[in-house]
């Protein structure tokens, strides 16, 4: 038990349910969070491109438009110097101008001007008109302009600080035809530029060169003006994106919101037209991926782990329950056995363990069984008595042993006044020499009290000879013994030992009860040898007429002659066996059991 | 001003439709906008009427996108009278309204003067800047903004188009209101008069009951034609204008189409209508927050000759083919 509690208490750096766990999981994750992230990174800049392309062509598309707005009142003013200006050439021109007019609404006056240079005649939605006495006007900036370029864009000012204008001129295919010279309100740009959406909030709005607004869906930015420090800042935009090779930039616009800017340039206006959409729109369809992308990922990392509990689950839970198993078996607990059914190797393993916890049950049973025959059979017999797997041989009966009964002479004067160590010392010295002797012959101790022993021959385990054995046995002890009271005597301890041998039937068996059985004999042959015991000096063993009957010619047996003994009527008579050394002079090894 | 028969019909249709749930609305919702519309013809049934001085505004509100659930509105009229315009502009103050709408520049001063806080938007006939109602067309700054059509050229354009259409024409009769003589109308006129070298037969009128008296002088001074400045008065008596126009054989050049439709011989203006139309875009700023002072005054781009081939004929005037060529509008 204590073991096992070590084993438990042993700190895991690593549990084996965490390394599973852990490899599984990323096993599942790794490869989703690389395709998921690489996904959302390429779909992030695919998006910038599209959104960049996407405003940059509808920067060109609005660019376009105003630019086809400009040329349709170009194509229009077009018809006004197709008549050369002949005398009567007058009221065509005239009609000309004010069926263009009536067609184009953004043109606020027309002033024709002849081959020469001199106005012949203006036409007005607001001024009056002007149709003779015409001024010299050939160093008219947009006459000087047309005669260079063909066509000319004057700048944008702006009427009374707010509504904005723009002079345009051009000459006829003829030089007869002469020139015209518009005003444009360019307040009607705005009908283009609102009609422009990106998205749902994006718009369109146009720049002039010096980067005041002239058309915007808000019409009130552009007649409030452009403050100084709006025109810096959308200048400075206008040159951003021209440095960034036309992609789309993000900035804030006037209201100081994130946007996406585009622009295209009229080259021929140098006016600008930028395109802006808010940033929060035009990323939108991003963010619902990134949004996809992580729900995606959220849901693979769930499903990941609840895969890896599973089945790190499935790896850990057979070897837990070994591991339970095995602590239990290693505390004692045989009887349990490991229950994993899971059809592979573990279930095997399961089964060895089993197997293993079983014998080793039968083995604890039988090493039990053999301790408590040791208590009164000596190892040999008790090994023996357990191989048979029968204790029958234990239960009573009536049987012809050889009872050997030994005490120490004087122990009892000796014990009144020897200390309790000293007592105890002599008693295991004296039971120790003793104990070796009973076990080599196999024989059977029973009672023990005090410094008195009563060892059975023959019982429960019969054997060959039991006289002779028994007084072999009898010699051995008093050679050994008496060397021990050599030693006593020494520290002066006045102790002798004396043998009393008897042989006869008895009743032998287990007495006593259950946590205290002792086997023992009883009857006639036991008393007896008891007496011849009590009677023998020092130095003898005393040995009744049938044991004297069995071994005579083997030992030298002296007749002591009949004797009278304690408790018995009759004489009795006795036989004194001689010494070793008496008889065989000094040879301490005893003769063989047959011998 | 007054901008007659217009195609109001749907408008009128949707209003009358939703005439309870407007009453419900002014009743329970305190949230509502308040618009107040400061009339010089009587209210009657203002944004109903297909007549209506405000229609082609409460059109623009619909176009905006308003339903009529989310505004309220308040009338008060000067019943025609200029002079009452000042006691219906303090009623609208008082209320108070979010924003006072009206459509003439005689109710943007009275409204002016009852609140320099509440925002007014209106058509103003005159100069905003030089009557003072505005520091500048780019930013007004002050609590008033709206559309303007004034040119100091249009009286002059009016004379000149007049002149084209009725060829050696040495005197015109003019009729003006009195009542309004703090705005230009009548010295940009003298001035026109003078730069294009003609004779003019002044006449003020006061009051409807004048014209006739005013028709016969000019008549007695040789007009051979007449020229009608703007104002209120005059655009209501349109029609009697009109018949006393033929009864006295005198082609009249005015300053709104309804003129025409109602039988003068022609007129040039901005598009009343769309100008009307043009105020809803400032309520609408407004009431999301703008500051008026912040709102531009816009000017239009397109101005609408107008003809009436009709009178042309009654008074035996053939229309030379350029008067024809310009017209936008024209009733035969």
């Amino acid at each position: 038990m204590r073991r096992s509690i070590q084993l438990q208490a042993a700190p895991m750096r690593r549990s084996l349910f965490r390394k599973y766990f852990l490899a599984f999981f990323a096993a599942v994750i790794v490869p989703l969070a690389i395709s998921g992230i690489g996904d959302a990174w390429f779909g992030y800049r695919d998006q910038r491109a599209m959104l960049s392309a996407l405003l940059r062509v509808e920067a060109t598309s609005a660019a376009g438009k105003i630019q086809s707005f400009l040329d349709g009142i170009k194509d229009q003013l077009g018809w006004t110097v197709q008549q050369a200006w002949t005398a009567d050439a007058e009221a065509y021109h005239r009609l000309d101008a004010l069926r263009v007019m009536r067609l184009a609404p953004a043109i606020a006056s027309i002033t024709l001007v002849d081959d020469v240079g001199v106005e012949r005649l203006h036409v007005s939605r607001i001024d009056l008109n002007r149709m003779e006495g015409g001024s010299d006007r050939s160093g008219d900036p947009a006459v000087l302009g047309v005669r260079s370029n063909g066509t000319w864009f004057g700048p944008v000012t702006f009427r009374d600080g707010s509504e904005p204008f723009m002079t345009m001129a051009m000459a006829g295919n003829r030089k007869a035809g002469g020139i015209v010279v518009a005003e444009i309100n360019l307040k009607l740009v705005w009908t283009v530029v609102s009609e422009i959406r990106v998205g749902n909030r994006g718009r369109a709005f146009v720049l002039d060169r010096t980067g005041r607004l002239i058309a915007h869906p808000d019409i009130s930015k552009v007649l409030q003006g452009t403050d100084e420090k709006t025109a810096a800042a959308l200048t400075r935009l206008r040159d951003e994106i021209a440095a960034a090779g036309g992609e789309a930039t993000t900035a804030r616009n006037a209201e100081n919101e994130p946007v996406v800017t585009a622009m295209a340039a009229i080259p021929n206006l140098g006016w600008t037209v930028f395109v802006e959409q808010a940033q929060a729109e035009a990323f939108a369809p991003l963010y619902a991926s990134l949004w996809r992308t992580g729900g995606l990922l959220l849901a693979a990392a769930i499903f990941a782990s609840a895969l890896a509990y599973w089945l790190a689950r499935r790896m850990t839970g057979p070897i837990r329950l070994l591991q339970e198993g095995t602590e239990k078996i290693g505390a004692g607990q045989f009887e349990h056995r490991i229950d994993i059914a899971t059809g592979d190797e573990f279930e095997r393993l399961a089964d060895r363990f089993n197997e293993m916890a079983q014998e080793l049950a039968v083995s604890r049973d039988r090493s039990e069984r053999i301790a408590r025959l040791k208590r009164f059979l000596a190892p040999q017999v008790a090994e023996l008595v357990e191989k048979s797997g029968d204790e029958s041989v234990l239960a009573g009966q009536r049987a012809e042993v050889v009872a050997v009964f030994c005490d120490l002479r004087g122990f009892t004067a000796f014990s009144a006044h020897a200390e309790p160590e000293e007592i105890m010392q002599v008693l295991r010295e004296y039971y120790e020499a003793l104990g070796t002797i009973i076990t080599r012959y196999e024989a059977t101790p029973t009672n023990f009290a005090a410094d008195g022993l009563m060892v059975l021959v023959n019982a429960p385990v019969p054997c060959a000879d039991p006289a002779l054995r028994a007084v072999e046995m009898a010699i051995d002890m008093q050679d050994a013994i008496q060397r021990l009271i050599a030693e006593w005597r020494l520290l002066g301890h006045a102790i002798g030992f004396g043998i009393g041998l008897a042989m006869g039937w008895a009743t032998v068996g287990r007495i006593g009860y259950e946590a205290r059985v002792d086997y023992t004999a009883i009857g006639h042959v036991v008393n007896l040898a008891s007496r011849l015991c009590s009677s023998a000096a020092d130095q003898q063993i005393l040995v009744d007429h049938a044991v004297a009957q069995s071994v005579r010619g083997e030992i030298l047996l002296v007749a002591l002659g009949p004797r009278q003994l304690k408790g018995f009527d009759e004489q009795i008579p006795a036989w004194k066996v001689g010494t070793r050394s008496g008889r065989s002079n000094g040879v301490q090894e005893p003769k063989g059991l047959n011998g | 001003m007054k901008p007659k028969r217009r195609p109001f019909l749907k408008l009128a249709v949707a209003l009358a439709m939703s005439l309870p749930a407007i009453a419900a609305a002014q009743q329970t919702s305190a949230k509502t906008p308040r618009i107040g519309l400061l009339a010089w013809w009587p209210c009657g049934m203002p944004y109903a009427s297909e007549t209506s001085e405000f229609g082609m505004f409460m059109q623009g509100l619909h176009d905006l996108g308003y339903t009529l659930h989310e505004l309220s509105f308040e009338c008060r009229s000067a019943s025609k009278q200029d002079s009452r315009l000042a006691a219906a502009a303090g009623d609208l103050a008082q209320l108070p309204v979010d924003v006072i709408v009206t459509s003439s520049q005689p109710a943007a001063h009275a409204a002016q003067a009852a609140t320099d806080a509440i925002p007014i938007v209106t058509i103003i006939s005159g100069d905003p800047v030089a009557a003072g109602l505005a520091s500048s067309l780019a930013k007004p700054r002050g609590n008033l903004t709206g559309v303007t059509y004034y040119a100091t050229e249009l009286a002059a354009k009016r004379l000149q188009l007049l002149m084209e259409a009725i060829p050696g024409l040495a005197t015109v009769g003019v009729l003006a209101n009195p009542v309004v003589s703090y705005l230009p109308f009548e010295t940009d006129t003298k001035q026109a008069a003078r730069h294009l070298g003609v004779a003019l037969s002044l006449q003020q009128v006061s009051e409807p009951g004048e014209l006739d008296v005013a028709f016969s002088r000019m008549k007695a001074d040789g007009a051979q034609a007449a020229l009608v400045l703007p104002d209120l008065m005059l655009a209501d008596q349109s029609s009697r204008i009109a018949a006393l126009a033929i009864e006295h054989h005198l082609p009249i050049m005015a300053w709104g189409s309804w003129y025409v439709a109602d039988g003068c011989l022609m007129a040039y203006s901005a598009d009343y209508g769309v100008m009307q139309h043009r105020l809803a875009y400032y309520v609408d700023r407004i009431l999301k927050g703008t500051k008026p002072g912040e709102l531009p005054i816009e000017q239009p781009t397109k101005f609408d000759l107008s003809v009436n081939l009709k009178t042309a004929k009654a008074l035996g005037i053939v229309l030379p083919q350029t008067v024809l060529l310009m017209a936008d509008e024209v009733i035969e």
